[in-house]
């Protein structure tokens, strides 16, 4: 039910789609005020199932937009309220004077097929929004960042549900998605076969008490890190982030300042070249007192850093971290810098920091090659590998392991419902294709 | 004027406009505006084709920025963007980085040489801070071309050449060490910037020990002066407390130092660190009206370190040491070069010819096997680095006393090559007992008793005490990279708290050399 149109300058192409359930109403307007209706759906956990995607965040189309050009509009693009189910699909949002589209109050919808791009502020922005789906969307040169989502504390005991599949993100002003849950109620945050890059920050920045499941993402050539966590509140964030590629990035690839692993925790994420440390954990050199405890499995982490940072995974936190069955490789200025030189076994590290020149590329490492790999601290620990893992091709960042390769069946089994489901006995990230993030061409 | 004048005028302006236009495009683009300035240039109607064809260009370059996605429609409207308006840096550029993604290199390698020669050809774009980060991206892009063909040498030219723009920038740094790595020149990976194998210049004791089967040779050469002060209460005996006036003692001290250290294991370090003095002496005979100032060279006594590595994690280290003290250094006795004469007359009156020969005792080692047990601990702040070391070195009380060093360095690394360091330096001495030869001459009345010294020359041996005192001392230093492993130091100790009593140093000037192997 419409309450009241907005202002609004111009609608372009405007068609009019009836979805197959009688009594509902299509229309193309830029700006909604939609009052809450339906009650919310039911949706289980992410934490608790492995293959945790998209099917879980089906959304009944009940208004459609569709077609249309919805730009230059003093203020937002679009302005949804309430829970009636929203469908955007196939639309032009830009050049608005605020944000392109904005969804608050219990606000259902779903976007996919559009494209929102240079809008004052942000492209999406969600404000205690009840459930959002953005799929294959381009969302690019927005102002103030690609996609915002918050809850605060007007959303009382509810979640937010939002799902980010297959998008491309890049180019914004700020972050490509910025997600903050200041309330005990977490963000249930999907991000799926996303492409985020050339973001002018962080490509995904979360805050607080957010459920994070980022896989098959690529996220490259941002400001900043590629993932970042945060936490200003007591509520860290959870963390399941696999399958994704992250590179390019001018600060970590992962970064986390404060987090908890979920289900997942950090597992089979391919991390390389970006200019600090491949995963920061905790601030550099400065161990707080934010929670850090994170699992970090099976990932590639080659080449990252510069003279400003350049660990391959550095944990200055306090935190409980197990760095496991990871291939570290090439990366600016150590291996592993672990706070109290412990919590992690069966990595493979080859060529870390300033290695010298004694027979890097032999298993005969020295000495003072070994400690390099480790940031000073002494000793390979139980299980690792130190040796040149053999990537295929790392000169084209293909770090796919040749048959050859040391890392082959030198892992250690994890044991959780993830990898008893995925098992893997080679060292580092399995191999994955990661999605693109739309296909279909605009207009 | 002649129409064929007036064409060329014409023609003039349109170029200049043409080129005009593109540029500006270019520098809309860089600040990211989205919005062109090309309106608000004056645009004579006869160049107004050139002026479209660069707007064009621009919505095609916009067009192409929109889908961002590295396809071939995107490369499309770059393309066209530059064959509308050649001058079209960012176009170029963008298009180099799409054929770069594309996975054609030959094409991407063109198009940024063609924005290279574009901007150059611009006055205004090089001008502008602008061309600075084309240049840049330009360089680190073709670098990582050349990366990718695995054409490393290349690569490292590129990246070096960025770096040379920007020294800071990150890509162009990690770039150019993996570059290194891959082509294992090592000895070009290992930076300056590991800071925690540099030892101070005066706390040259650190946490860290040698890896093991490595070396560390290290030559130091250091110079000063040094007071010590002669009065009676020092001797133990009376008639020489009665016969001494105050006096000075002045010597110039020369040491080198060569310190070889070897990584036993990876946590114990052995070292030998033999020293040789030269002593230059100044000694007035008021009696004779002479200053002698005899040298004399001789080795002091060798420290044999054993140093363990107790404890250690990323970048703080502590170790124990202990240094052995070989007696190789002697308490040297010197001599006047000749015999001093004068002439004289004895108690009857008799003419005789007076001489003397002054003794001086030089203690160059302590004559015994001292222990000087020590800590030392290192931490890295990158880019500061803190050193210190504290020991005790416990003797008999002969010729050497017991001391007690504590030392702090703080070193901060200035750029690649060059190190400063300023150190405090604290050091104790406890009193000592020496032996002291004085030989006098019977017939100088104001020199010894009368009644119970016969005439002619008589030698009284002796003990006196050289007291101790505190002594804390301000140490700038500058070290200097001249090849990998391989450093140039310069410091300076400058006493800015000296003991009361016994014998006080003015500055320490210091040179050294330290080789390290891997």
């Amino acid at each position: 039910m419409i309450k009241s149109p907005h202002t609004f300058n111009s609608i372009h192409k405007a068609t009019r789609r009836l979805i197959p359930e009688p009594g509902f109403l299509l229309l193309c307007i830029p700006l909604l005020f939609i009052s809450s209706g339906c009650s919310s759906l039911f949706f289980p956990s992410t934490r608790e199932d492995i293959t945790v995607d998209e099917e879980y965040f089906t959304i009944k189309k009940q208004v459609i937009i569709a077609d249309n050009a919805i730009y230059q509009n003093n203020r937002s693009g679009l302005r949804v309220r309430g829970s009636t189910p929203v469908h955007v699909t196939d639309c032009d949002i830009y050049q608005n004077g605020r944000t392109g589209i904005n969804l608050e109050q219990s606000a259902e919808v779903t976007i996919e097929n559009s494209n929102v791009f240079k809008n004052k502020t942000s492209g999406i922005s969600t404000n205690n929004a009840s459930k959002v789906i953005i799929r294959d969307t381009l969302i690019h040169q927005n102002q103030n960042g690609g996609i915002r989502i918050r809850q605060n504390e007007q959303a009382q005991q509810k979640s937010t549900y939002v799902s980010l599949l297959q998008n491309k993100i890049f180019l914004n002003g700020e972050g490509g998605v910025h997600a903050i849950a200041d309330t005990p109620a977490p963000i249930l945050l999907i991000v799926s076969g996303n492409a985020i890059y050339r973001n002018r920050k962080t490509g995904l920045r979360i805050e607080d008490n957010i459920h994070l499941t980022a896989k098959n993402n690529k996220l490259y050539s941002n400001g900043t890190a590629g993932i970042a966590s945060y936490v200003t509140t007591e509520l860290p964030p959870k963390l399941d982030i696999y399958k994704n590629k992250i590179y390019f990035n001018l600060g970590s690839g992962i970064f986390i300042r404060s987090g908890i692993t979920g289900r997942i925790g950090l597992s089979n994420n391919l991390i390389y070249n970006n200019y600090r440390a491949g995963i920061a954990l905790g601030l550099l050199n400065q161990a707080e007192k934010e929670q850090v405890d994170v699992e970090v499995f099976h990932n590639t982490i080659v080449g990252n850093g510069s003279n400003v940072e350049g660990a391959g995974i550095r944990n200055d936190s306090k935190g409980d971290v197990m760095i496991k069955n990871n291939i570290i490789a090439y990366n600016f200025t150590t291996g592993i810098m672990s706070d109290g030189c412990g919590g992690f076994s069966y990595n493979l590290l080859f060529a870390n920091g300033e290695t010298s020149n004694v027979k890097p590329d032999s298993e005969d490492f020295s000495y003072l090659t070994e400690k390099v790999q480790y940031s000073g601290c002494s000793g390979r620990q139980w299980g690792d590998v130190l040796a040149q893992p053999l990537f295929f091709n790392p000169d084209r960042y293909n770090f796919s392991l040749r048959e050859d390769s040391p890392a082959i069946n030198a892992a250690d089994a994890i044991h959780s419902p993830y990898f008893d489901a995925f098992p893997s006995t080679d060292i580092g990230a399995a191999p994955f294709s990661p999605p693109t993030g739309p296909t279909q061409e605009r207009p | 004027m002649q129409p064929t004048g007036k064409f060329f005028i014409l023609l003039f302006i349109a170029l200049f406009l043409f080129q005009d236009n593109c540029a500006l495009a270019e520098q809309n683009d860089e600040t990211g505006s989205g919005k062109s300035k090309i309106s608000t240039l004056r645009i004579d109607k006869d160049n107004l084709l050139v002026a479209d064809s660069c707007d064009e260009a621009r919505e095609r370059y916009d067009e192409g920025l929109l889908l961002s996605d590295d396809s071939e429609r995107e490369t499309y409207y770059y393309q066209r963007a530059v064959d509308l308006c050649p001058g079209f840096v960012a176009a170029h550029t963008r298009l180099a980085e799409v054929y770069k993604n594309q996975g054609k290199y030959i094409l991407s390698i063109e198009q940024f040489e063609q924005a290279r020669i574009q901007a150059l050809s611009s006055n205004q774009f090089a001008s502008r801070s602008g061309s600075r980060a084309l240049f840049l991206e330009s360089a680190i892009s073709l670098g990582e071309i050349y990366r990718i063909q695995g054409q490393y040498e290349r690569a490292a030219q590129e990246f070096s050449k960025a770096l040379q723009m920007d020294p800071d920038s990150m890509p162009a740094q990690n770039n150019l060490q993996y570059g290194y790595k891959r082509m294992h020149r090592y000895d070009d990976v290992l930076s300056p910037n590991n800071m925690m194998l540099v030892n101070a210049l005066f706390t040259r004791i650190s946490g860290l020990t040698r890896p093991r089967g490595t070396f560390r040779f290290d030559v130091q050469y250091r110079t000063w002066d040094q007071t010590g002060t002669l009065t009676d209460e020092m001797f133990d005996d009376e008639r020489i407390q009665l016969s001494i006036p105050p006096s000075e003692r002045k010597t110039n001290v020369t040491v080198a130092i060569a310190g070889i250290r070897y990584g036993l294991t990876n946590d114990l370090t052995i070292g030998l660190i033999p020293k040789y003095f030269s002593r230059t002496l100044e000694i007035e005979l008021a009696a004779f009206d002479v200053v002698e100032t005899p040298t004399v060279k001789h080795f002091g006594d060798t420290e044999l370190l054993f140093k363990y590595h107790v404890w250690g994690e990323r970048n703080r280290h502590l170790s124990v040491y202990t240094l052995f003290n070989l007696p190789t250094g002697k308490n040297i006795r010197v001599l006047g070069e000749e015999p001093l004469t004068r002439q004289g007359q004895d108690m009857d009156g008799n003419r005789i010819i007076e001489y003397l020969d002054f003794v001086r005792y030089i203690p160059f080692g302590s004559e015994s096997y001292d222990v000087t047990p020590g800590l030392a601990f290192t931490l890295g702040l990158d880019p500061i680095i803190l050193q210190s070391n504290m020991q005790y070195r416990i003797t008999d009380g002969e010729l050497i006393g017991d001391e007690f060093l504590l030392n702090g360095a703080a070193m901060y690394r200035v750029n690649p090559s060059v190190i400063a360091s300023l150190e405090m330096n604290y050091r104790w001495r406890a009193d000592v007992r020496r032996k002291q030869q004085v030989i006098t001459y019977a017939l100088r009345p104001d020199f010894i008793l009368r009644e119970r010294i016969p005439a002619g020359a008589v030698v009284l041996d002796t003990n006196y005490t050289e007291f101790g005192g505190h002594t804390l001392f301000i140490s700038p230093g500058i070290q200097f990279t001249v090849a990998r492993g391989v450093m140039l130091e310069f410091g300076m100790q400058i006493p800015v708290i000296r003991q009361a009593e016994g014998v006080t140093e003015d500055i320490v000037y210091h040179v050294g050399l330290s080789v390290m192997t891997f």
